[in-house]
């Protein structure tokens, strides 16, 4: 087994590790698919060359190009996911500091007025 | 269009004049050197301005409050499209019949304001919007000028309004508007929103030229020119995110 192996297999285990911590919090759903996905993961590092068979079946040449492809939409995926949470957060925030701002308003003025 | 040395000439007749029915609405960041002056020219004609600071760093909340305005902060910085939705939450609570939103930095006027809120009174709209293009504008730079020209275009087409201007500060509008409009945009998009809400919430309106003096502390702090390409973008955003 190659160095780079032990390593990534030890990483993939500490990151389910740290993932499933709060186990109580996280649907089964997820935790079955994140588990799943790690044996992927691991089978993948002892097996590169079943990558490489699985990128092959789809038309591309590597496993590794495949893994880049898969990478990047994931990526793009979450950048969009996370700044539309974000959005809604500031939104949100935006909100409580304008209440907040309510809250202390001066009091109504008496406008000495005929009309 | 009324020649500016007619409104010059009547200046001293509209300053012992005192309206209660209209409230300023003047958000404001970091505006400490000019709000003072901004505030004390404007309470000749308007008693009631509310000011909402939007988390400035300097002393802006103490002189609007000094200078006897409503003041209202922010505890952090949201942006100018959060400070003018709190500034209309709260001139709701005020007996009076219209809002106005006007810039802290001394650019907009109230000779300006007083002309739309008479044709607001001559031929009741919803919002009436002021217009850099039909008025006179001082010193408005040839870029900012070009730019701002396509991006109206833009807006319009987008939009199905007729403006000449797009990104206007200067409005004045009804209580009916000052219930409804509901700005969700915290940063600068709010102007774009603003106007997109005119056209979404079926608002009347109408422009009246003002003139905006464009001051070199206006000019250092306001939006550069490139805020049409802004303009721009965020029409086209909006439709996508929204």
């Amino acid at each position: 087994m190659m160095v780079i192996q032990v390593i990534l297999i030890v990483l993939v285990v500490v990151i389910m590790a740290l993932f499933l911590r709060p186990s109580s919090r996280i649907r089964a759903l997820t935790t079955i698919t994140a588990i799943i996905f790690a044996g992927f993961a691991i089978a993948a590092v002892l097996f590169p060359e079943a990558v490489t068979w699985v990128a092959n079946l789809i038309g591309i040449g590597r496993g590794t190009d495949l893994l880049l492809y898969c990478l990047t939409v994931i990526v793009i995926f979450t950048l969009i996911k996370d700044s539309i949470a974000r959005r809604r957060d500031q939104q949100r925030f935006a909100r409580l500091v304008r209440q907040v701002a309510l809250l202390q308003a001066p009091a109504v003025p008496s406008v000495e007025e005929t009309d | 269009m009324i020649p500016q040395a007619q409104l010059l000439d009547g200046s001293g007749r509209i300053q012992s004049m005192i309206i209660t029915d209209t409230a300023l609405i003047v958000p404001a960041y970091n505006e400490s050197s000019v709000i003072g002056a901004t505030l004390e020219q404007a309470r000749t004609i308007f008693p009631l301005i509310v000011v909402v600071d939007d988390g400035s760093r300097d002393d802006t909340f103490d002189q609007a409050r000094s200078a006897g305005a409503l003041a209202l902060r922010h505890s952090v910085n949201l942006g100018q499209g959060a400070a003018l939705q709190t500034g209309i939450d709260y001139a709701r609570r005020l007996p009076v019949d219209f809002f106005v939103s006007f810039d802290a930095d001394g650019q907009h006027r109230t000779e300006d304001v007083l002309a739309m809120r008479q044709s607001m009174l001559d031929t009741p709209v919803d919002i009436v919007v002021g217009s850099r293009f039909l008025g006179s504008t001082t010193n408005m730079p040839a870029l900012r000028r070009v730019l701002l020209k396509g991006a109206i275009l833009f807006s319009n087409l987008t939009s199905g309004l007729k403006l000449t201007d797009a990104h206007n500060g200067l409005r004045l509008f009804n209580r009916h508007v000052a219930e409804t409009i509901d700005l969700r945009e915290t940063g600068y998009r709010h102007a774009s929103e603003f106007t997109e809400k005119i056209a979404s919430n079926h608002y009347t309106y109408r422009e009246v030229p003002v003139t905006i003096n464009y001051t070199a502390y206006s000019m250092q702090k306001g939006q550069s020119a490139l805020n049409a390409i802004n303009i721009v973008a965020d029409t086209i955003t909006a439709k996508a995110v929204r």
